[in-house]
């Protein structure tokens, strides 16, 4: 294990891309777990206001300067890594737990179920993802919970797909015979034999998926389709600081530079990984 | 081939079908009443009851679904609450802004990206290569939105070099009017040789263009460069090389040639993506097209046009998706045969 750990680090050297976004994801994540005790002005995360502080340029008392409200944009930026990473982790969640059950047993049982199931996840891959988690989120009703749940509607698909394949592979393997053949039930060889060889890929994808969701979260605050006035979020702060963008830049500047590096870094460490799982690319890394 | 095409043809309609059941079902099954909605906050039950019964939402479902498509395929697409006009009329309407600015978008993405994408491969893992990768993953990971308003900032407020919004200049749209023909700007008033109009329009559109050309750039330049490296690896190109063809006729004609299809076929798909960003990119450029209305529709709660908007631009990726199969059936003798 250690061997293989070793030579997973070396093969990410070569890739000075990789350990960048690496860095990056651990850094959000620190900031993320920390955030309520660094931020200087922690009230302003929660809905105070200063009327007298309004529209402050970046200085050493506000590092980003001050919003509409008066409230300190550096706090909100570093609280706001929280929320996203909270949207990321709970999005991804909801939609790997619709995804992959429906995966592996369209995969596993073929014929007229995986047929329907299918069709299904066809259908919602025929919508572009940011449009369907808008039409779901204009229809529920927007809040962060909502946007939450329409993002995953529009994202389970993927993960379906992805577990399908694996699992038609898997369910071939002698050791899912032998189960069978040893009397285990259907459940048991689904969900204890062919689902957890077939996660590896699904997994990696959902980890790579971290950006995207992001993005799509901020996007949906952005139309006012997420989250709501006080919620420190980057979208949601843009969109607020809109009006007065172009007399004080800081609003909006500050919170999209934190969504740009969020994003960047999932999707630097997930390029990187995806090299490092593909045997071509891996072969000619190592040449 | 026929059999091929014949397949595909099905399963495009087969998701079409899935595409109305999920559409009609947000109108109708969400929690929110559609009939409150249409006769306004302040009804009565009665009034509540007597919209119920006029919108057919008394009757069961099946009932109800299948007016839906009746009245789709007859060309009612329902009232938008907001315009008051049919939402057929009002896509019609603002979907020539939005193809114009999209195929704006697409083009500069092909014109920069795919040069970069040749280059960067040619280049492999060398300074050249990492900043191009750099910024074709920069591309993706932007915001749209945010993109906008920082070259808003930048070629509005201080360099003073484009319009901040609008398709063109008030003056030019009162002295020099462009007669409507297509709903294109550029192409209406080349044709008409209106040129006032057409520099004007020329000069709104580049922002926000070039915000909506973003992560087609990025997707092209990855794509490209990806395609290109495995190319380049090709039996024929190494025949190429030994016959003494030179390096830029090797990667600009042989393997260049060779990689389009992928990056076509990427780009295509990527067109619905676009109409969707279309939904940012417009609303910050106030620029008159289908994201500025279907932004508009959901801030109102107008949900007839915000369905019709999600219809559209669902049908049209469907659409595009079969086209990209079927015409790469035509070229690959290994798609239609497989």
């Amino acid at each position: 294990m250690g061997g293989r750990l070793s030579y997973g680090l070396r093969l990410a050297g070569r890739n000075p891309l990789t350990l960048v976004g690496l860095t990056g994801v651990l850094v959000l994540g620190l900031i993320a777990a920390v955030a309520p005790w660094i931020v200087p002005y922690p009230q302003d995360c929660r809905g105070a206001t200063d009327v007298g502080e309004q529209f402050q340029p970046p200085s050493l008392r506000h590092l980003f300067g001050t919003d509409e409200l008066g409230r300190d944009v550096f706090s909100r930026v570093i609280y706001g890594a929280r929320i996203s990473l909270v949207v990321g982790i709970v999005t991804i969640g909801l939609a790997l737990a619709i995804g992959v059950p429906l995966g592996v047993i369209a995969g596993y049982s073929g014929g007229l179920v995986d047929e329907v199931i299918m069709r299904v996840t066809d259908t919602f891959l025929s919508f572009p993802s940011l449009l369907l988690a808008m039409a779901i989120s204009a229809m529920l009703g927007p809040n962060l919970r909502n946007a939450m749940v329409a993002i995953a509607i529009s994202w389970w698909p993927w993960y379906t797909r992805l577990l399908r394949g694996e699992a038609i592979s898997v369910k071939e393997r002698e050791y899912v015979a032998a189960a069978r053949a040893m009397g285990a039930s259907w459940a048991r060889v689904v969900f204890r034999h062919v689902l957890p060889n077939s996660m590896v890929p699904v997994i990696i994808q959902a980890s790579m998926d971290f950006g995207g969701v992001i993005l799509t979260c901020a996007s949906l605050s952005f139309l006012g389709l997420g989250a709501q006035p006080p919620i420190p979020e980057w979208g949601l702060m843009i969109s607020s600081g809109r009006t007065f963008f172009l007399t004080s830049w800081w609003i909006v500047t500050f919170p999209g530079i934190a969504i740009f590096l969020a994003v960047l870094s999932f999707n630097l460490l997930g390029d990187g990984l995806r090299e490092l799982l593909d045997p071509k690319v891996r072969r000619r890394m190592l040449r | 081939m026929f059999s091929y095409i014949a397949r595909r043809l099905l399963l495009a309609l087969v998701v079409v079908f899935g595409v109305l059941v999920v559409t009609f079902l947000l109108t109708r099954v969400v929690p929110s009443d559609p009939a409150a909605r249409w006769v306004g906050p302040h009804a009565t039950a009665d009034q509540i009851a007597a919209a119920r019964a006029e919108l057919g939402l008394d009757k069961p479902l099946y009932v109800q679904f299948y007016r839906y498509l009746a009245g789709l395929v007859k060309g009612d697409w329902g009232i938008s609450i907001r315009t008051h006009r049919p939402v057929l009329q009002d896509l019609g309407t603002y979907l020539p802004a939005t193809l114009e600015l999209i195929l704006f978008g697409l083009f500069l993405a092909v014109v920069v990206g795919l040069p970069l994408g040749v280059l960067s491969a040619a280049h492999n893992n060398t300074p050249i290569d990492h900043l191009s990768r750099l910024v074709s993953i920069a591309g993706v990971a932007l915001p749209t939105f945010w993109l906008g308003m920082i070259l808003q900032l930048v070629f509005f407020k201080q360099l003073r070099w484009f319009p901040l919004s609008d398709r063109l200049d008030m003056m030019v749209e009162l002295l020099s009017p462009v007669k409507k023909i297509t709903g294109f700007y550029i192409f209406d008033s080349l044709i008409t040789g209106n040129l006032p109009a057409l520099k004007s329009a020329l000069w709104h559109i580049f922002l926000p263009g070039l915000t909506i050309a973003a992560y087609p750039l990025g997707l092209a330049v990855r794509m490209t460069r990806a395609t290109m490296l495995e190319v380049l690896s090709e039996d024929y190109i190494r025949t190429a090389r030994a016959y003494g063809v030179p390096e830029t006729n090797v990667h600009g004609v042989h393997a260049l040639r060779n990689a389009l299809g992928p990056v076509l076929t990427v780009l295509a798909l990527t067109f619905a993506y676009s109409l969707v960003e279309a939904f940012l990119v417009e609303s910050i450029f106030t620029w008159p097209g289908l994201g500025y209305y279907a932004s508009n529709a959901i801030m109102t709660v107008d949900y007839p046009a915000i369905m019709g908007v999600t219809l559209l631009i669902s049908l049209t990726y469907v659409f595009l998706n079969l086209l990209v199969d079927v015409s790469l059936a035509f070229l690959d003798p290994r798609i239609r045969l497989g």
